[in-house]
């Protein structure tokens, strides 16, 4: 038999392995103390540090597509997100006024980067971005933005700026200053040109075509010319549909006269039975007026210049005299214009865009030759003389 | 006085309770050690998802010199910013530079579960994950890595969207064995 004592002794034995049982079933002790170290951080690290680095990795990638398409839409408006102040031909923006180049040329740099927030505003409505424009660089800078999360042990903010420095291939403000460059070149060279045209084709540079860079077609209203021109620094981008196609920039041009052209081709046929001369010559639609002149001094028919240059030329017993003829007071009537019909002195008819005056004048004495030139007046200025007609008055 | 028969009795309760208390000891400190370990492990292995994450972020902005010069990252490789050139060196450029990058982040001289342990690929958003002939593909050199995105339990995938110049996105994904994490992870901690 078992004394107490030992029996005491033999129950605790069972008592402690009920108490490492109970205490192993409880309180689980493998995980007791042995939390897994660095979770709160890794935690930290993957939910927010990186997930803020991939949100600013794709803003950049945002902003960088932004930017281009920002470029790209606004080489296809001439350089103005919105209608200019100037007039527009067929959609195309002119560039200038007659010689107002400050009023509507474009400010690209501010056309830039209001295009580029306004397309940023879609993709970001909370953020605002300051926007810089500094060589080949652009630069915005936000407001933060914060990841958040809140428990009952803590309250985690993680605020981070999605600011972003894209750096492109191009300057996007050195284009339009070179087309602005050329532009005014080409303008001022065409001009005071009756065929723009030509003069255009001849003077433009390569890579100025007519309104549409693949197919042109020269298109003028009211000697505004509308243009298509490739990057003076041959960028080329990416379009909407991933393809590369080189930028080009959509405008027009005014190529308004300053000053009125001179009367090309002339013609003179003498009518001693009606007696006048009838005088031939294009007409000029922009023209106030025409000044028909006629000299009986003969040799300065090759001559060419300002009325007051060559009426100084002629000596003195000799004529310089002119006639005034309006645009206004021109005959339009066809029954005029048959041959043989009578015509009244010192008067205007319109024939087929051509104007026939009738020269009659006491001065003109038969078997006498004589020169005769048109210029046209236009806002009091007067075209030079380009060539003189001689004809005998026989 | 207690007879010999009870001591004996003592005596054997008290060698029985000795080596039950020594075995039970043993017990708990062979299981409180593993398990420590193991959390140990474990924790490394979460940063190692980490590591795989933050590898994958600034993979993409690793910078690419492309043809006549071109300077490029990844990511306009991939969203075809800035990239004149046309698909077959930009999927040159894509999976060489993955090659070299991937493999020196995560090297391994042996085959895992019968090829690599990573695999990067782009594909359409629309596009099947396990479809081979998504837009971008790249593995470790000269073999091909059975890791599959889709499959949860064996691997562990990081995806990115990201957007194109045409406006479409793609997802980029990088898959790589959970048994090979793992295998850093205590490697690491062994």
């Amino acid at each position: 038999m078992v004394n107490k004592k030992g029996a005491l002794f033999h129950w605790i034995i069972f008592g402690v392995l009920a108490a490492f049982g109970l205490f192993f079933i409880l309180a689980n002790p493998l995980e007791m103390g042995y939390s897994i170290k660095g979770q709160w951080q890794s935690d930290f690290l993957k939910n927010y540090y990186l997930i803020s680095e991939e949100e600013m990795l794709k803003t950049d990638l945002n902003a960088k597509l932004i930017i281009k398409q920002a470029v790209l839409d606004l080489s296809q408006k001439g350089g103005f997100n919105q209608k200019s102040e100037c007039p527009t031909i067929n959609n195309y923006n002119v560039w200038n006024k007659i010689t107002d180049w400050k009023k509507c040329s474009p400010e690209p740099e501010k056309e830039l980067i209001a295009g580029i927030k306004s397309k940023l505003l879609l993709s970001y409505p909370l953020r605002t971005y300051d926007l810089k424009l500094d060589g080949l660089s652009v630069y915005g800078k936000s407001n933060s933005e914060s990841l958040s999360r809140s428990t009952n042990k803590y309250f985690l903010k993680y605020s981070y700026y999605p600011h972003f420095r894209i750096t492109l291939d191009f300057d996007p403000k050195k284009d339009y200053e070179t087309l602005k460059g050329e532009a005014l070149e080409l303008v001022n060279s065409c001009r005071n040109v009756k065929n723009l045209e030509k003069c255009i084709t001849d003077k433009r540079k390569n890579n100025w075509k007519f309104k549409d860079c693949t197919a042109e077609k020269y298109t003028e209203q009211d000697r505004s010319v509308l243009f298509c021109v490739t990057s003076p620094q041959q960028v080329k981008i990416y379009d909407t549909n991933s393809k590369l196609i080189p930028l080009t920039y959509l405008f027009a041009l005014d190529f308004t006269a300053t000053i009125p052209f001179p009367i090309e081709k002339l013609d003179a046929d003498v009518d001693l039975k009606n007696g006048f001369v009838e005088i031939i010559f294009d007409q000029d639609k922009s023209a106030d007026s025409y000044n028909i002149y006629f000299t009986d001094y003969t040799f300065i028919s090759s001559n060419t210049g300002t009325v007051a240059e060559l009426k100084e030329k002629v000596f003195s017993g000799y004529f310089w005299s002119y006639k005034e003829l309006k645009n206004s007071e021109l005959i339009s009537d066809p029954t005029k214009c048959a041959s043989g019909v009578i015509k009244e002195k010192n008067k205007g008819y319109l024939c087929l865009d051509k104007v026939y005056y009738t020269l009659s004048d006491s001065k003109l004495q038969l078997n006498k030759d004589y020169l005769v030139a048109v210029t046209t007046v236009k806002s009091i200025k007067e075209s030079e003389i380009n060539s003189f007609f001689k004809f005998k008055y026989t | 006085m207690i007879p010999k028969k009870a001591m004996m009795d003592d005596l054997f309760d008290f060698l029985f309770t000795v080596m039950v208390l020594f075995f039970i000891l043993i017990f708990v400190n062979v299981a409180l050690v593993y398990g420590q370990q193991q959390k140990e492990t474990q924790s490394v292995y979460y940063l190692e998802q980490v590591k795989v994450n933050d590898a994958l972020l600034n993979f993409l902005r690793l910078p690419v010199t492309l043809s006549e010069d071109k300077q490029a990252n990844m990511l306009d490789i991939i969203s075809l910013v800035d990239v004149n050139t046309n698909r077959d060196e930009r999927i040159k450029a894509f999976q060489d530079n993955a090659k070299i990058y991937f493999s020196n982040k995560f090297p391994g001289s042996e085959y895992w579960e019968g090829g690599y342990p990573w695999k990067i690929s782009v594909y359409g958003l629309n596009e099947p994950l396990d479809d081979l002939s998504s837009l971008y593909n790249s593995y470790g050199y000269n073999t091909k890595s059975t890791c599959d995105p889709t499959d949860t339990q064996s691997s562990y995938s990081y995806i990115i969207k990201l957007k194109k110049v045409d406006g479409q996105e793609v997802n980029l994904v990088f898959c790589i064995y959970k048994s090979y994490l793992e295998n850093r992870a205590s490697n690491k901690n062994g």
